[in-house]
């Protein structure tokens, strides 16, 4: 899954991501519009609905967190 | 880490300080009344709901990076009281904004347990945000309507505005003035607003909470003025924005004496008056919309403008009104798709006085010299 969400946000945002922990944040890969589309193509290649409540600042802080928060919405989903 | 925190009466100054630099002068030194003025419209308002607080944004060093405030109004839908929350004065720190500290503060805002959440000042790239994040867009209230009386001085402030050519506007008024007069002849009462029916007074806040149950019971959504302490409050802060004119608030009553409605609006010293709110039954919006406009007319106004609603589009439209794209995106969220439902199909009373359009935080020179141009 880590491997998908690299994919992802490389097709989406053109940048590469050297590993699971880099911070996403304080590197500065993220704009707010980068965000919201990074949402929007994750939402729908796992499937996956993320409720605002659950879209928190840590969730998005690499790519390791973003794929656990991913697992946690399928587990709510089934 | 970053933090997003709810404002807190210490964050004010660093909070003026951002604004002032991001939405203002550019300077770091906010003038003396800024930070007061926040604290007034977000803290300390009657009403002031500490569930759905404005927020700061904090780099990692724990440095207020980012804000955006939050007013809270109750509004009545179906009959039942729901809270709004008003979205707006968002800045952000230019070296945060690739760490999508905007879309974190917006997103934090609407998860809040507001019923609705709206702003009306939005960007193209907010615009974009939002509907990312899952709002959506009130298309009817991104339009703006603009009704002419003395269209050359209309266009001459209006140019003068642009280029801020204040002084050059002035002296060139005894020239439009003249080009109006004969234009009026011209057009033969078309640019003349007709004297309307029954009488007009000063609108009180006492008078908003006794009439707005009645005026507006047409609509499933309407605000929820019932203390007068908020309504005077409300009337002053709206007055306080000096920037954009005066303030012209009145009640509108018919020959036979009932009320019809009311309008507030700005009339500005460069003539174009901008109309913050009209309330009326959307079945008998005529008396109101003929004040309105006369009341502008002969306080000398060279035209007026405001946003267009969806039970005031016609009526606007048989007076002359021209409809434009207003240049100010109006959105909204909502967990409810029947609250959404309502205003979209145009069954609410939501005007600009539910929103941040009027405040004047980027204009006021509270204090210091910053003059903006609204």
């Amino acid at each position: 899954m880590q491997r998908r969400v690299q994919e992802i946000i490389r097709d989406t945002l053109d940048v590469e991501v050297p590993s699971a922990e880099t911070d996403l944040i304080d590197s500065g890969v993220l704009d707010s519009l980068a965000l919201v589309e990074l949402l929007f193509e994750i939402e729908r290649a796992f499937a996956v609905s993320i409720p605002l409540e659950d879209l928190e600042l840590e969730s998005f802080t690499s790519i390791r967190r973003i794929s656990d928060l991913i697992v946690s919405m399928n587990g709510k989903a089934g | 880490m970053a933090e997003i925190r709810p404002l807190e009466r210490g964050d004010l100054p660093q909070v003026a300080s951002l604004y002032e630099h991001v939405a203002r002068s550019g300077s770091r030194t906010a003038p003396p009344g800024l930070a007061a003025s926040f604290e007034e419209t977000f803290l300390d308002y009657p009403g002031a709901d500490p569930e759905i607080p404005s927020l700061v944004y904090l780099d990692g060093d724990g440095r207020i990076a980012g804000f955006l405030g939050s007013s809270v109004r109750r509004l009545v839908f179906d009959g039942r009281t729901i809270r709004l929350g008003i979205s707006g004065q968002l800045v952000t720190e230019p070296e945060v904004r690739n760490r999508a500290a905007g879309a974190f503060l917006i997103k934090e805002y609407m998860s809040g347990p507001q019923d609705l959440t709206v702003t009306d000042t939005a960007s193209e790239t907010v615009r974009r945000i939002w509907e990312g994040l899952g709002g959506e867009t009130s298309q009817l209230a991104c339009v703006g309507w603009v009704r002419l009386f003395r269209p050359w001085r209309f266009g001459g402030d209006f140019l003068a505005r642009r280029r801020q050519r204040e002084r050059l506007a002035r002296s060139a008024r005894p020239l439009w003035t003249a080009l109006d007069a004969a234009s009026t002849i011209v057009a033969r009462g078309a640019l003349r607003p007709p004297s309307p029916d029954g009488s007009a007074e000063e609108l009180t806040p006492v008078a908003i909470i006794e009439h707005l149950p009645e005026v507006a019971k047409s609509f499933r959504l309407r605000p929820a003025y019932d203390d007068e302490e908020f309504a005077a409050w409300l009337l002053a802060a709206l007055a306080a924005v000096s920037t954009r004119g005066s303030l012209i608030a009145r009640l509108v009553r018919d020959r036979d004496g009932s009320v019809r409605g009311w309008y507030i609006y700005y009339l500005a010293s460069a003539g174009i008056a901008q109309v913050i709110q009209v309330v009326v039954d959307e079945r008998q919006v005529d008396d109101t919309l003929d004040h309105l406009l006369h009341d502008a007319w002969s306080r000398g106004a060279s035209g007026i403008q405001g946003r267009v609603e969806a039970h005031l589009r016609e009526p606007l439209s048989r007076r002359r009104c021209v409809f434009h794209a207003s240049g100010y995106l109006a959105l909204l969220h909502s967990r409810d798709a029947g609250l959404l439902h309502a205003i979209q199909s145009g069954r609410a009373l939501l005007t600009r006085l539910e929103g941040e359009w009027w405040m004047g935080h980027h204009l006021e020179a509270f204090g210091g010299t910053w003059s903006g141009t609204p």
